[in-house]
């Protein structure tokens, strides 16, 4: 990273750039645009529109290295969005309204300056070892810095045994640090039908378990769309079919989304520092 | 109607594993293909497919003339797509069904259906072009394509054989090299099987069963060649039971040449299943009389592999549902197989028995 001086007036500026400079240097080299962006970030990752407030909005404090380095890099940060018809967008009035699309604006706005490249990549309908060997190859054809899978419907709906799920939920994870790319986990959606079904419910929770052990972010979309049904009444969010997101609520799972992004790079920063 | 034969015979235990992927987490998908070799049953149905295609078209014998096998083939394209139509029509209509009685609409975005009901305009016609597929509902468009090339490779075959086979690698080569593939709409994804990949299983088969028939010099060499299918096939059998899958990130480029990939059908698919072939090219000669009642019912799935297909396919969709809504048990799986294989053999048993009522239907020429 490039320490610059600007104006360098007297020899008291210099030498006063000098200690600022050797001072950042000694705490990881950050820049005062980085600064900027940290506290954005800070603000951005505490904050939801008056729409979309939620309790709980994301999972464990988890570090996103791999996009933290692609930012003091300077290149655009590339992001795989990965799943099922949330994904794609159903429901949404057009594509910008979906919520990758929406997720890559939010971002941009919190990161002023970088650029984000979203890639959707939609896994239509499959569940176990066919997701994880499709997510792979998927990963492999775009190299992103960071995979957002949203996960979990198609094998609560299979009945698929929860371990075996769990078990691909860490493979798929294990594989993705092992090639340093970072993974922000989407959990199903919430459903009124379903907040009784007891294995639904148990998918949803074995993702938060493994998110929690494997210390991956996770946006609590099942919890985050419970607690705005409570309060607000389906309708707010979801899609004239009662199920399916509307732009509100595309806008919604793509602010969580972005939120759990933003604290993730947070806290790379911070323990990123704590090793220094 | 045929005598029990291997090809019927191979050709029904494919259509019943198909019918048992289709239905993920039951406890009857450990015993299929996949769990023990690279390859599944879609490159064992389509191999065989072009095995059967010799024998529909009279063989290098007696080859029928080319007109008839081109208006042959045609007619058997259009009625897969008839058939491709109607099942993609009842899944939607019972995934409609299944999500207004359980008041969840989850229901409505399994396996890709999603568009048909929030998109239905570009999804009506993405249904009708074959660019919208329903999870599992794939492997007919690959086999429409396939039959509407098919005249071709029957006319390359039966003039130099190795004509056929440049030509299908090199198509071959070209989708692995480049990943060209047909694309689906309205989704942007690529057909779960590529047909530019996939044609050179149905090549393979139908040149094999051309050369096995007229050749005795290459029966000599597929028979010497039996122990190294076994060996091939343990090794497949190795790293299918370990999971051994070569990792994305490792494979040097073209990757798609070195994965197991299944859109694409990487060579190690190929050569898996060809082991398989080799390997058990005579064992149904053994099995035939132990395995009784079962040979007869795994030969009339095979004689009718298009309507058990078709049932197949909708039974496994019907199984799905059984298991997302019922608690789930051991006994609820056999019992979700038994009904199946009952029901695919019931319809193998009444396109039989309807065709045999004189007047009721006009006699078929395939």
């Amino acid at each position: 990273m490039v320490c610059r001086v600007e104006k360098p007036h007297t020899w008291l500026g210099v030498a006063a750039s000098f200690l600022i400079c050797a001072s950042a240097a000694a705490q990881e080299q950050v820049s005062p645009q980085q600064r900027f962006q940290v506290a954005t970030l800070s603000r951005a990752a505490s904050e939801l529109s008056s729409d979309c407030s939620v309790k709980k909005a994301y999972g464990p404090r988890a570090p996103l290295y791999s996009v933290r380095r692609a930012l003091r890099e300077q290149r655009p940060v590339k992001v795989l969005a990965i799943g099922s018809s949330s994904t794609v967008g159903v429901g949404a009035s057009s594509p910008a309204a979906a919520y990758p699309a929406r997720l890559e604006v939010t971002l941009e706005g919190f990161l002023p300056g970088v650029d984000i490249r979203m890639m959707n990549r939609g896994v239509s309908g499959e569940t176990g070892r066919g997701a994880v060997e499709r997510l792979k190859l998927e990963v492999a054809e775009t190299m992103p810095d960071l995979v957002v899978w949203q996960v979990g419907t198609n094998d609560a709906l299979a009945r698929i045994d929860e371990d075996d799920f769990a078990e691909t939920l860490r493979e798929a994870i294990d594989w993705l640090e092992a090639n340093r790319i970072d993974i922000v986990l989407i959990d199903p959606q919430y459903v009124e039908r379903l907040a009784g079904d007891g294995y639904y419910t148990r998918i949803v929770k074995t993702i938060a378990e493994v998110a929690g052990k494997e210390r991956v972010l996770l946006v609590n979309r099942f919890e985050a769309m419970a607690d705005l049904a409570k309060r607000k009444g389906n309708s707010a969010f979801l899609a004239q079919d009662r199920f399916h997101l509307n732009d509100v609520g595309y806008r919604c799972m793509a602010e969580y989304a972005a939120r759990a992004i933003a604290a993730g790079i947070l806290q790379a920063e911070a323990e990123a520092a704590r090793q220094n | 109607m045929r005598s029990a034969n291997a090809i019927d015979f191979w050709r029904g235990v494919a259509l019943l594993m198909i019918f048992v992927n289709h239905i993920p987490g039951n406890a009857f998908g450990q015993l299929t293909l996949r769990n023990y070799a690279i390859s599944d049953a879609a490159e064992l149905f389509v191999f065989l497919a072009g095995w059967s295609l010799s024998y529909a078209t009279g063989g290098p014998h007696h080859p029928e003339p080319y007109a008839r096998t081109f208006f042959r083939l045609i007619s058997r394209a259009i009625e897969l797509y008839r058939a491709q139509l109607v099942i993609t029509m009842l899944a939607l209509a019972l995934l409609a069904s299944v999500a207004i009685i359980r008041n969840n609409p989850l229901f409505l975005e399994w396996h890709n259906a999603a568009s048909a009901f929030y998109d239905p305009i570009r999804a009506t016609i993405g249904i009708v072009l074959l660019t919208h597929q329903l999870g599992y509902f794939n492997i007919l468009p690959l086999y429409i394509v396939l039959l509407l090339f098919a005249p071709l490779i029957v006319v390359l075959t039966r003039w130099r054989v190795w004509s056929a086979l440049a030509l299908s690698l090199a198509v071959y080569g070209f989708a692995l090299a480049t990943g060209v593939s047909l694309p689906n709409w309205p989704a942007e994804e690529r057909w779960f099987f590529n047909p530019l990949s996939w044609q050179v299983l149905l090549v393979l088969g139908f040149v094999g069963a051309e050369l096995s028939r007229s050749s005795e010099r290459f029966n000599q060499i597929v028979a010497r060649l039996v122990p190294l299918g076994w060996l091939l096939a343990a090794v497949g059998a190795y790293l299918a039971l370990n999971q051994l899958w070569p990792d994305p990130m490792r494979v040097p480029e073209p990757k798609l040449l070195f994965l197991f990939d299944k859109t694409y059908l990487s060579p190690a698919r190929i050569i898996s299943l060809l082991a398989i072939a080799v390997a058990f090219q005579g064992a149904f000669k053994y099995i035939e009389r132990p395995l009784g009642p079962i040979t007869s019912l795994m030969c009339a799935y095979g004689r009718n592999s298009l309507a058990v297909f078709c049932v197949g396919s909708l039974l496994s969709l019907i199984g799905q549902v059984v298991r997302a809504i019922l608690p789930e048990s051991f006994l609820l799986d056999c019992a979700t197989v038994l009904c199946g294989v009952c029901l695919m053999g019931f319809t193998a048993w009444f396109v039989e028995w309807r065709s045999r009522i004189p007047g009721l239907v006009s006699p078929r020429a395939s």
